[in-house]
């Protein structure tokens, strides 16, 4: 597995194989943006931590060549991000994104280009949201044959506020691609949550769906759980646990990292 | 020698009085079930008992041991002994089953829990109940088909060992091979731990398995006639209009049931 540490605009660590390869430059001096491209060459893993004590700005580009499969865990912690992710899918490639998210502050807009027929992209969200975040993802199915599958999950604490708005698009003549979107906010305060699901379909042969949902967990699965002994705030922090890990598929390291998450803001 | 006993109990939701003036008394050892038409209360009894707060309790009390239980919680209720396997258990995506029941059984024995000893005995409860095993390691009921949630249920009992068993329509969504299975295990845990259990059903089918002491019809919130085993057959050949109907059938006197 690769792994790319960046610590306040600097590479901390890295550990890369032959599979991918990177260009980093830092600070672009009139944006004060920084830089990140990765080419995936062959099949391959990739976990990337972000970590930054300020306010960062990153342009994120993630290129996956043909017929590759991979595997990409991100995580953010602390400061204040601006960040632009793009994603490029060639033919037959598949990707597996699952991000993590315990920040100061987020604004984020991904892009997937999936450009090649036959490309899948698999993107798995997971936030605690504490302040402002907005989550912007465009899915743009460029080829015949895409499939792209989205989940959004966010738990809502403190001063949370969060906006998830993703939209799908698939252009006349892009046939049989399959869109699906699950977009889903526990939200422990009143603040407002916003979820705008788009399906921007131009094509009949297009199989689509989407689900949005903003609220609590229900008294019927506290109830449940209770009814077999499980204290209030246990059944509590079980389901959150089970909503931030759901569908994910973590190395030792990743899980350590959410399991941390976990106990820093339930126990 | 454990006791469930419920006096006068008069319970609404949303206005409409669901349970009026109930009594019943349930000791270890014995087998109780509670018959009767659709819309008579005897889910809403079920989830009283349990503690469900969407049922507002106007009259009456609940004792667990001769302790008084009306406002206890959920879960303080569970930890007492008290288990209601469900007419229609939920599907919590993302909770393993294994998390769930290790979560429970921690709950329930605090420092003493074991976690060898728990791994070793859901092993062997899911072997006996004939389950796939993958399941433990799955979402609680995530897919699972109506009979594998009952099952479930009955592995949550095997697991946490109560002393007072409420089962609502725990034959329901079963096919004959699962009904038996089911039926089996539950009077296989009575043998076994002797708790006092109150059976939620309609059917004479699950009856072919679990023997019960006493009967009883349940009609408008309340009991309307008490007795043994043959009344289930009363009810399988005249139905249940005929005890409510007839006036002449209807006991007056259940003093010996509360």
């Amino acid at each position: 597995m690769n792994k790319i540490v960046i610590e306040n605009s600097l590479i901390k660590d890295k550990t890369i194989d032959d599979t991918i390869k990177i260009n980093y430059s830092v600070n672009d001096t009139f944006l004060a943006v920084n830089n990140l491209e990765i080419f995936c060459l062959k099949d391959t893993g990739i976990c990337i931590y972000y970590t930054n004590d300020n306010d960062i700005k990153f342009n994120v580009v993630i290129n996956c060549l043909e017929s590759v499969n991979v595997n990409l865990f991100e995580f953010y912690s602390n400061g204040i991000l601006k960040i632009r992710n793009t994603y490029n899918l060639s033919r037959s490639s598949n990707l597996t994104i699952q991000k993590f998210y315990d920040i100061k502050e987020i604004n984020q807009f991904d892009i997937i280009n999936m450009n090649g027929e036959y490309s899948s992209i698999n993107y798995i969200l997971k936030t605690v949201s504490k302040n402002s975040e907005k989550y912007n993802l465009l899915i743009n199915h460029n080829a015949k044959n895409t499939s792209s599958n989205v989940i959004n999950n966010a738990v809502n604490i403190n001063n949370g506020k969060i906006i998830f708005d993703v939209t799908g698009l698939v252009p006349k003549t892009m046939s049989g691609s399959t869109l699906n979107q699950n977009n889903r906010i526990v939200s422990f305060n009143q603040n407002k949550c916003q979820i705008n699901p788009n399906l921007l379909i131009d094509e009949d042969d297009v199989s689509a769906n989407h689900s949005a949902f903003v609220g609590q967990f229900s008294y019927k699965e506290l109830f449940y759980l209770q009814s077999r002994g499980i204290r209030y705030d246990d059944a509590l922090k079980l389901l959150i646990r089970g909503f931030l890990f759901n569908n994910l598929m973590l190395n030792d390291d990743a899980t350590n990292s959410l399991e941390l998450i976990i106990k820093k803001y339930w126990g | 020698m454990h006791t469930l006993k419920i006096v006068n109990l008069t319970v609404e939701v949303e206005d409409k009085k669901i349970l009026d003036n109930f009594s019943l008394t349930i000791n270890s050892g014995e087998i109780h079930v509670i018959m009767g038409p659709n819309g008579t209360g005897k889910s809403t009894l079920s989830k009283v008992i349990m503690g469900d707060t969407h049922y507002r309790i106007l009259d009456g009390q609940i004792f667990f041991d001769y302790k008084l239980i009306n406002d206890l919680t959920v879960d303080e209720r569970a930890r007492l002994g008290l288990f209601l396997g469900m007419q229609m258990p939920l599907e919590i995506d993302g909770v393993t089953n294994a998390d769930f029941l290790r979560a429970a059984l921690h709950s329930k024995e605090g420092d003493s829990f074991k976690l060898y000893g728990f791994i070793k005995k859901l092993d062997k409860t899911v072997e006996n109940l004939k389950m796939n095993k993958d399941m433990i390691h799955r979402g609680i009921n995530k897919g699972f088909s109506g009979g594998e949630r009952k099952k479930n249920e009955i592995l949550q009992m095997y697991m946490l060992e109560p002393k007072i068993v409420l089962l609502d329509e725990i034959d329901s969504g079963l096919d004959v091979d699962s009904l038996k299975v089911v039926g089996e295990k539950v009077m296989d845990y009575y043998e076994e731990f002797k708790p006092a259990i109150l059976l939620i059903t309609h059917y004479q089918r699950l009856l072919d398995y679990i023997k019960p002491n006493y009967v009883h019809i349940m009609k408008n919130g309340c009991i309307v006639k008490s007795g043994d085993f043959s009344l289930v057959s009363q009810v399988e050949r005249n139905g249940y209009d005929f005890f409510i109907n007839t006036s002449e059938n209807v006991i007056e006197d259940n003093s010996q049931y509360e």
